[in-house]
């Protein structure tokens, strides 16, 4: 790690007037606006995660009644999908690709502004439900029909909840387009698609998935509001309507979204794990193919999300869902290969990227045991499930979140967060994590459903409960450390300078914070590490 | 933009043969429907790629091009702050606010939709 002196005022970020960056078209001003917007939602989002737990943590507690804890675990699923994980995403690739592929802006930087701003407003929209008569949303982050309908949703939240993610979906599908023009249109001089960072490959992937999901989104959201209130008759069963139809719709867009939170990160591990390991990436071409594999398999998965309505077709789901594990564990073999007799640096973002890989192993398995159909006729709405996608989820999409953080914040912000907190904040969130999640596999074996506010005490539920709950509060320490570490670097005199961890793609090349329009210079690009190479020619292994 | 135009045409292809596959083996109307959109968009920006591809000469795409090669008198086209996004983006929250809780609040946010356009419109000439 390396030190630098302090960066000229112009480039310094907090010395800038907040209407600059309001109103700036700058695609690091949105990136870091998205992405610190996204971090709010999360602080949210985890709070309502730990009035569930505080609910959940013994048996019969009355802590918030049954239509509270609906309202409570809806925002909290819908703020950490819609509001957290993917906007993160979308913020992290709005600010790394123009650096990436050594470009001064985004295709579309007017365009660009109002998605983010369509995306803040989007998540304002959903949140306001809870100032409405009968309350914020309360029918999951699904809201499958007829739940979702005027008859039994009869209150102003589930509008809001409707009109909050057509406005985060438009938005969605507004970035895909930018971030593909960009990348196909504006790389530097000898930056060709096989020498793009994988990174920004897993956007392009990622990309093409908004383009097909996001529509089905909000096609669906667009036929319940008619539904519920211009006599729409889609998906009501009496009127000749079909509920199945909400599902299908749902979930062309719902398994995809799973993929669209994991990309991105996948790309996020792919590039930490060379830098730390001071090798290149092992087998390139084989994660940029596995991403478009990934991509195009998850297209094809939407119904095993409906095994038990008995109306798909469970052998093809199951068959599709089992072939997306292939590259998948090509990526595994991947990063472990780029490990292999690496000289690793075990620095806050590796560990990270570790504890993603071991998380995300456990959801992964978990998720092909539930793509037999056998298996998910038992785990179906239990907590098993809960368990399933948190590991994706919060153990994947969280871990290589924090990884992203600690990686790319000098680079952001030109300050250095602290090491020491860094492992501490690692240690508490990856005890915690498993320590709330691992115990619900049991808890769903023993047939503990998911979305209840509360249950019996039965032999052995309060007790897995208990744990799961002392780890929510040990991950809730975790990210008040972390949140201290933010705070208190802003007023450290760490400076990161321009390339403190040895990076090995372009972002690197510029001073950090980095200037207007990215770079004063570039240096020649002949391979997917090019900092790398004109920092040591020696090494240099130029690329077709 | 060969590579995007094979991309493309790769997701296309396979979105055509997922459609297929998931016809016989399923005779599901909902999802063949969904696959065939999904390959049919596919199939349309892969012919746009090719289309476009014809006319792109992109320094980005020569392996060996230097900084050199990318000089030239015009720069490119940079754009400055505006108040526009943000605008456009309040006026669609107050049109959909409306919709759901109080519908003549929607017509303002139209209001504000419409002249947000306008003005970022006449700023982009």
């Amino acid at each position: 790690m390396t030190t630098a002196t302090a960066p000229s005022p112009r480039s310094d970020p907090a010395r800038r007037g907040i209407v600059e960056w309001l109103t700036s078209t700058d695609h690091k001003h949105v990136g870091t606006l998205y992405m610190c917007t996204s971090v709010f939602y999360f602080l949210v989002a985890g709070a309502l995660a730990m009035v569930i737990r505080a609910q959940l943590s013994q048996p019969e507690m009355t802590l918030v009644g049954p239509h509270q804890y609906n309202e409570v675990f809806t925002l909290h699923g819908t703020a950490m999908i819609f509001l957290f994980v993917v906007p993160f995403a979308l913020g992290l690739g709005n600010y790394l690709i123009p650096l990436q592929i050594g470009a001064p802006d985004m295709a579309f930087p007017r365009l660009n502004a109002v998605t983010y701003w369509l995306f803040f407003f989007g998540g304002l929209t959903v949140f306001s439900g809870v100032l409405v008569n009968g309350g914020a949303a309360a029918t999951g982050w699904t809201a499958f029909a007829p739940l979702s309908g005027i008859k039994i949703a009869t209150g102003g939240g589930q509008d809001l909840w409707i009109a909050g993610l057509l406005m985060t979906s438009v938005s969605g599908i507004f970035t895909a387009v930018n971030f593909i023009t960009t990348t196909f249109l504006y790389r530097a001089p000898g930056m060709t698609m096989w020498r793009l960072p994988i990174f920004t490959w897993e956007m392009i992937a990622t990309s093409l998935m908004i383009l097909m999901a996001f529509p089905s989104l909000a096609a669906v959201l667009a036929m319940l509001y008619i539904d519920r209130h211009l006599g729409g008759q889609f998906f009501q069963a009496g009127a000749g309507g079909n509920p199945i139809l909400y599902q299908h719709l749902f979930w062309f867009f719902g398994h995809p979204e799973v993929y669209i939170m994991i990309l991105p990160y996948f790309g996020v591990i792919s590039e930490i794990i060379p830098v730390f390991s001071r090798k290149p990436v092992f087998g390139y071409t084989g994660l940029v193919l596995s991403a478009f594999a990934i991509a195009g398999l998850s297209m094809g998965v939407w119904a095993h999300h409906m095994f038990t309505t008995g109306v798909v077709a469970n052998l093809f789901f199951s068959g599709v869902s089992f072939l997306i594990a292939v590259p998948t564990g090509i990526k595994f073999f991947n990063w472990i290969g780029t490990m292999w007799k690496g000289s690793i640096v075990f620095a806050t973002p590796m560990l990270f990227a570790i504890g993603f890989m071991l998380n995300f192993l456990i959801g992964g398995i978990s998720g092909v045991m539930v793509a037999s159909p056998p298996i998910d006729f038992n785990a179906e709405d239990s907590y098993f499930l809960v368990a399933h996608f948190h590991y994706v989820l919060g153990g994947g999409s969280l871990f290589a979140i924090f990884a992203a953080i600690y990686f790319w914040f000098p680079k952001v912000f030109g300050k250095m967060l602290s090491e020491r907190l860094g492992k501490w904040v690692f240690g508490l969130l990856f005890v915690g994590f498993n320590a709330t999640f691992f115990v619900m596999h049991f808890l769903g074996d023993m047939g503990m459903p998911r979305r209840v506010y509360t249950y019996a005490p039965l032999p052995g539920w309060g007790t897995l409960n208990l744990i799961a709950s002392v780890g929510a509060a040990i991950m809730a320490i975790g990210v008040l450390l972390f949140a201290y570490d933010v705070v208190t670097t802003f007023f450290s005199r760490r400076y990161a300078g321009a390339d403190p961890w040895g990076g090995y793609t372009l972002e690197w090349w510029t001073s950090s914070p980095p200037p207007e329009f990215n770079f004063t210079s570039l240096p020649p690009i002949r391979s997917e590490r090019p900092v790398f190479d004109a920092k040591h020619p020696e090494l240099a292994r130029p690329k077709g | 933009m060969k590579v995007g135009r094979r991309l493309f045409v790769s997701s296309a292809s396979f979105g055509v043969a997922i459609a297929v596959v998931y016809w016989f083996s399923s005779r599901n109307l909902d999802g063949t429907f969904l696959l065939g959109l999904m390959a049919a968009a596919l199939t349309f920006a892969a012919g746009y790629m090719y289309v476009a591809e014809r006319e792109a000469r992109l320094i980005g795409d020569r392996g060996d091009a230097t900084n050199a090669d990318a000089a030239g008198e015009r720069l490119g086209t940079f754009t400055t702050g505006t108040p526009w996004p943000p605008t456009i983006a309040f006026g669609a929250f107050v049109v959909l606010l409306g919709l759901a809780i109080f519908p003549a609040l929607a017509y303002a946010g139209l209001a504000i939709v419409l002249f947000g356009l306008y003005r970022l419109g006449r700023e982009s000439r």
